[in-house]
């Protein structure tokens, strides 16, 4: 090894600085942008075609491969960012596996909401935009029961949609899913606690909604060793291996992806839900309906994340004891947040458990 | 969160001990001392990296930085606010006289393309020739 090779992570530091910097910034514009450009996302690993659509959401499916469930798998997305973490890149994609192993899979892609969208809370994205996706699922592919997987804030529309329509859902799957708002000692659930009603109301007095950038900001600022200096030195690491350094590009391209959120869900979500902690106390309630995780009453599979600093393992673990399900089970993965859907790990030892698991109840 | 003995352990096994040697035997030219050095700076920095994350998370959750940046959030966001409302007021009072479109046209403008450009995405996505095609899906309106 030459001398020089030793450093050269130093002298390269500067290069991989300048990089990120222009796709922060690449990804600020399209954050601020009235209009998100929805057409710079990637193309994705796997074809779909788009079979429903709102002015709030389009409704993707991607057709199994090989030999065919019975039950449809809708995997309701979160809000913040665009979906293409889903389907990454061949052999890192979550909807790839899930049509390998049979499922017919719909994916909710969130459009970024616009103005006209401020007002819409979790009433409107659960009761209007989750009913009108299930009842589209149902009419094309015949189900009235369907199999729901929630990710992150998408699980948490997936839990509370599953508590007031319980008869809709076959299997409900939830991935690193904030449940409990209590958790001591993380940086992200911190930070949002304190967020008052005053940063709320002057946010979306002066926004409408809450700017992409805004969010982007908190999701940096909670983890910056990690996105100034450690993730540029698994890079360096990896310089040579050509695929790790496609699989850089296409992940800082999600990471930098953020979309605003509509006005009302952030109000609600920072002071409703992260600040009172509703569900945990049995009092969360929608448009005057008392949402009671109780009626939960399907199989339900709590995939958590061991090493998860976005949603602390102990988040997400609540939901277990909260819904009347007797078959219920915590997978606890040694992954992170993001890491679920996209590492090696998880698509050699995750994705067929959770395959396994739906098509055992498959019935 | 908190800061864990081993990775104090490492970063000191690897600055005061190994780097050094790996140091005096590279410049001795020994054959093998480039991987070592590199290793011994690499377990160096994976420590300081768990040390360094480990005692920012305190920094948030223990002391008063979140409610420091909010309050800083909140006067940019008051000033934002007011420059916004002033050039409202003076868009609305002058646009017109010099032919320029009230704010409320331009909101109404700007939402029609919004609502044409998702229209138009839409469209170019059903053109676009997927494989695996044969579904036979409906469109639910």
């Amino acid at each position: 090894m030459e001398r020089a090779e030793i450093f050269s992570f130093f002298t390269a530091l500067n290069s991989y600085w300048l990089d990120g910097a222009v796709r922060m910034l690449e990804g600020a514009r399209r954050g601020v942008s009235n209009y998100y450009p929805l057409e710079e996302d990637p193309p994705g690993a796997t074809p779909f075609q788009i079979v429903y659509s709102t002015s709030r959401l389009s409704l993707r499916y991607y057709a199994a491969q090989g030999e065919r469930r019975r039950t449809p798998l809708l995997l309701v997305y979160a809000l913040i960012k665009r979906p293409f973490i889903l389907d990454l890149l061949k052999g890192r994609s979550v909807v790839e596996s899930l049509n390998r192993q049979g499922f017919d899979v719909y994916l909710v892609d969130w459009l970024p909401p616009t103005r006209r969208d401020m007002r819409a809370g979790f009433d409107t994205y659960i009761n209007e935009e989750l009913c009108a996706v299930v009842s589209a699922v149902a009419q094309i592919s015949g189900h009235d029961r369907i199999d729901v997987l929630g990710y992150c804030l998408g699980g948490l529309l997936a839990v509370l949609w599953s508590a007031l329509y319980p008869e809709r859902v076959k299997n409900l799957v939830t991935l690193a899913t904030p449940i409990n708002t209590e958790v001591a000692d993380n940086a992200l659930y911190s930070l949002i606690s304190k967020v008052g009603d005053a940063t709320v109301e002057l946010i979306t007095d002066t926004y409408g909604n809450c700017p992409a950038t805004l969010i982007n900001a908190c999701f940096t600022a909670v983890a910056p060793i990690h996105h100034l200096i450690a993730k540029y030195q698994e890079l360096h690491f990896n310089r040579q291996n050509s695929r790790y350094a496609a699989f850089f590009e296409m992940f800082e391209r999600w990471i930098n992806s953020d979309v605003a959120m509509a006005g009302r869900f952030f109000s609600e979500l920072t002071d409703r839900f992260f600040r009172e902690n509703p569900l945990m106390r049995q009092s969360f309630e929608l448009a005057g309906d008392h949402v009671d995780l109780r009626r939960i009453t399907c199989p339900l599979l709590n995939v958590v994340g061991k090493h998860d600093d976005v949603v602390p393992p102990d988040s997400s673990l609540a939901l277990i004891d909260l819904v009347g399900s007797t078959d219920k089970h915590n997978l606890i993965f040694p992954t992170g947040h993001v890491g679920a859907a996209v590492s090696a790990g998880a698509h050699k030892l995750l994705w067929p458990q959770v395959g396994q698991w739906l098509a055992q109840r498959d019935q | 969160m908190y800061q864990k003995p081993e990775d104090w352990r490492s970063l000191f096994e690897a600055v005061l001990f190994e780097l050094p040697a790996g140091m005096q035997r590279l410049l001795l030219g020994a054959a093998d001392a480039g991987v070592e050095v590199e290793q011994s700076a690499s377990k160096a920095h994976h420590a300081w990296t768990s040390l360094t994350g480990a005692m920012i998370d305190a920094v948030y959750v223990r002391t008063g930085f979140w409610d420091a940046v909010l309050d800083n959030l909140n006067a940019v966001l008051r000033v934002q606010r007011l420059a916004q409302a002033a050039a409202k007021v003076l868009v609305a009072a002058l646009g017109p006289s010099i032919g320029l479109a009230s704010t409320s046209e331009i909101d109404a403008l700007e939402d029609e393309i919004i609502r044409l450009r998702r229209e138009l995405n839409d469209l170019h996505r059903k053109l676009e020739l997927q494989p695996g095609a044969e579904t036979g899906l409906r469109r639910v309106k």
